[in-house]
């Protein structure tokens, strides 16, 4: 295990020492500076100060004598729940699907579907089909119905052409 | 708009593919009902003809002379005029080939058919004379004839061949398509009268001028709702899922595979093609409905128990990409619009197949009732499986290609509706997961036999041309683009700004 460890180590050290010549092939003339131009001096600080934080945490927590070999991270409980939930996200991305996506959206869309746009179509059928019902109690071969409906018809087209 | 180049056909390969789907419901209207081994080997020999004539001609496209190649035209009424005028180019090959894949594979999936099998193939070969004659007719009147003749045997197909709620299913599904035909027409005669021509010729309605920009805007909004509704857009998509769950297999296959793409094709052919200022104007309308149909289609699936179902939402949110492609106005646009048609028709009869197999074995559709599938049907829930990855949209299968151009080309004109396509994408892999995972996964299903059979060689042979021409240009994307950007390309530098 702390042979590959070592190799790694070694060849980040040796890529950090020679970054200017790999950019330089990697990209050509082009982007050289354009980063460290961007990067700013507070970028620089902030990192070596995390860096430095770190390598003094790591000693502090694990290198000093009489250190407790144990992070701080374990020692307390809702970070140590945090970090080993893997920041909850596998719990948000359940919840979401379950309660958001199935519950809410997906629900509603066929709920929609169903009532809504299926329910309008339907309706639509059936105030045909009832229409055609009522309409069909006029066909009953009876010649006053027949009178009536001809009445009915010729009537309002009549008053038309007489007044407009 | 360009002239299309047309370079006539020395062998009329479009008018032998038609025929091969004539005679072949010829032949079968003349078999004793009796000889169902007979009828089902004269229907795979002419469907087999179907096939082989579709992949010549997609292969023997000269991509770069482009333009309309294996024209046929017959002059039939001399006022107004009418000509049986067939073509083909980068806009219908294609779908021709698609057809003629899933005639091929559908014949053979229904291999075991017992029931009034003479009828059932003959009204087959109706409905697939009319798709081959819509996607090659340059006619628009014998477009409007060839739509009705493909819609009218779905009806008698499902009503007497189908299984969950076949009687709502089929009128349903045919009072819809019906209602599409009646926006369709007027449209037409419209267009026919105003162009003051006296033609249904398609090329010649299509020159630059025929009509004004607001006969276009008034005719195309007709038209795009008209075929629309056969397209599956949003919200005049529910015909289409009720009719997938209740159609017989191969019925579903070409239902969802073929007969969907009719009404995209249409805007594409009839609408946008007459009417391209029409277009411009209402892409905005068309990018909406088309992303709404996407999402929308992923959320009512997800929440489907029935595997066809399943099947028929997803359908309605790939039907959504092809129309978002369309909306774009762009050439990137319409190349995976037209390749999204092809790959979903492949990708959704491999699914149907897979589930029709399914069904005739465990007798159930329904998620719940299955599970552990794969450890029964090892091959028969692979088949499925890889249709559900290609509908994912994973590299290595056409959908890939097709999605990719839509959303590539949907994020530059309308980054809104780009970005909820994409989201919808990621729900539409948690949907589809889902169903391989409960369905294929986990532990069996008690009420699943131990000795059920898996599917045969001869058996899975459709399966696997399926899912062949899906990895076939997922691997070479190239051979359809080529051939498509012949249409698109010159179609977008002719197009009025």
């Amino acid at each position: 295990m702390v042979g590959p460890l070592i190799i790694l180590s070694g060849m980040t050290l040796a890529l950090g020492f020679f970054e200017a010549p790999l950019e330089t092939f990697l990209i050509g003339n082009a982007g050289i500076g354009i980063q460290a131009e961007g990067a700013g001096l507070w970028l620089i600080s902030v990192s070596m100060a995390l860096v430095i934080f770190g390598g003094f945490l790591a000693w502090f927590e694990f290198g000093r004598k009489g250190s407790q070999q144990v992070g701080f991270v374990e020692r307390i409980p809702a970070l140590r729940a945090l970090f080993s939930e893997r920041w909850y996200l596998d719990h948000f991305f359940g919840w979401f699907v379950k309660n958001v996506v199935y519950r809410i959206f997906a629900d509603l869309s066929a709920q929609n579907d169903r009532r809504v746009i299926d329910g309008c179509i339907d309706g639509f059928s059936r105030l045909v089909v009832r229409s055609g019902r009522a309409l069909s109690t006029l066909q009953s071969g009876r010649v006053r119905y027949n009178l009536m409906v001809t009445f009915a018809v010729l009537a309002p087209v009549a008053l038309y052409f007489l007044f407009a | 708009m360009v002239p299309m180049d047309m370079a006539f056909a020395k062998f009329p390969f479009l008018s032998a593919i038609l025929l091969s789907c004539v005679a072949g419901l010829l032949v079968i209207l003349f078999i004793p009902e009796e000889r169902k081994g007979l009828i089902k080997g004269i229907s795979a020999i002419f469907s087999g003809i179907a096939l082989v004539l579709s992949v010549i001609i997609f292969f023997a496209y000269d991509k770069s002379l482009g333009g309309l190649q294996f024209v046929e035209k017959l002059p039939w009424v001399a006022s107004p005029c009418i000509s049986y005028f067939n073509g083909a180019g980068g806009f219908n090959l294609p779908l021709i080939l698609l057809t003629g894949i899933v005639h091929f594979t559908g014949v053979l999936t229904m291999w075991e058919l017992e029931t009034r099998v003479k009828e059932y193939f003959a009204l087959y070969f109706l409905l697939v004379t009319g798709v081959f004659g819509f996607f090659m007719s340059l006619d628009l009147f014998f477009t409007f004839f060839w739509y009705d003749v493909s819609l009218l045997p779905m009806y008698p197909l499902i009503a007497i061949w189908g299984t969950t709620q076949k009687e709502y299913a089929s009128m349903k599904l045919f009072l819809y398509l019906l209602a599409g035909s009646a926006l369709v027409l007027p449209a037409i005669i419209y267009l026919f009268a105003k162009s003051g021509l006296n033609t249904f010729d398609l090329v010649a309605l299509m020159e630059p001028g025929t009509f004004t920009p607001f006969q276009q805007k008034f005719a195309f909004i007709f038209l795009y709702l008209g075929f629309g509704i056969l397209a599956g857009i949003w919200p005049f998509h529910t015909w289409s899922p009720t009719g997938h769950v209740a159609a017989p297999t191969s019925v579903s296959m070409l239902h969802a595979g073929v007969l969907m793409k009719l009404g995209a094709f249409g805007i594409l052919r009839v609408a946008i093609s007459l009417c391209p200022e029409g277009w411009q104007y209402w892409s905005g309308l068309m990018a909406v409905l088309a992303t709404i149909g996407i999402v929308y289609g992923v959320l009512v699936g997800l929440t489907q128990k029935d595997l066809k179902y399943v099947i028929g939402y997803s359908s309605v949110s790939h039907m959504g990409i092809v129309g978002l492609g369309l909306s774009t106005v762009t050439a990137e646009g319409l190349n995976g619009a037209i390749f999204q048609m092809f790959a979903h028709g492949i990708m959704t009869a491999l699914l149907f197949s897979s589930v029709g197999y399914i069904y005739e074995r465990t007798h159930t559709k329904m998620i719940p009732e299955l599970g552990g599938l794969s450890r029964v049907m090892p091959v028969a829930s692979g088949y499925f499986i890889l249709g559900a990855l290609a509908g994912i949209g994973i590299p290595g299968f056409a959908n890939f290609w097709a999605e990719l151009a839509v959303f590539i080309s949907a994020i530059e004109v309308y980054p809104i509706g780009g970005i909820f396509a994409i989201c919808a994408l990621v729900l539409s892999a948690l949907f589809m997961l889902r169903v391989v995972q409960q369905t294929f996964y986990g532990p069996k299903n008690a009420s699943i036999k131990h000795h059920l059979p898996d599917i045969s060689f001869g058996q899975g042979l459709p399966r696997m041309m399926l899912a062949g021409v899906l990895l076939l240009f997922g691997f070479f994307p190239s051979l359809m683009f080529e051939v498509i950007q012949t249409f698109t390309i010159p179609f977008m530098e002719g197009l009025p700004r």
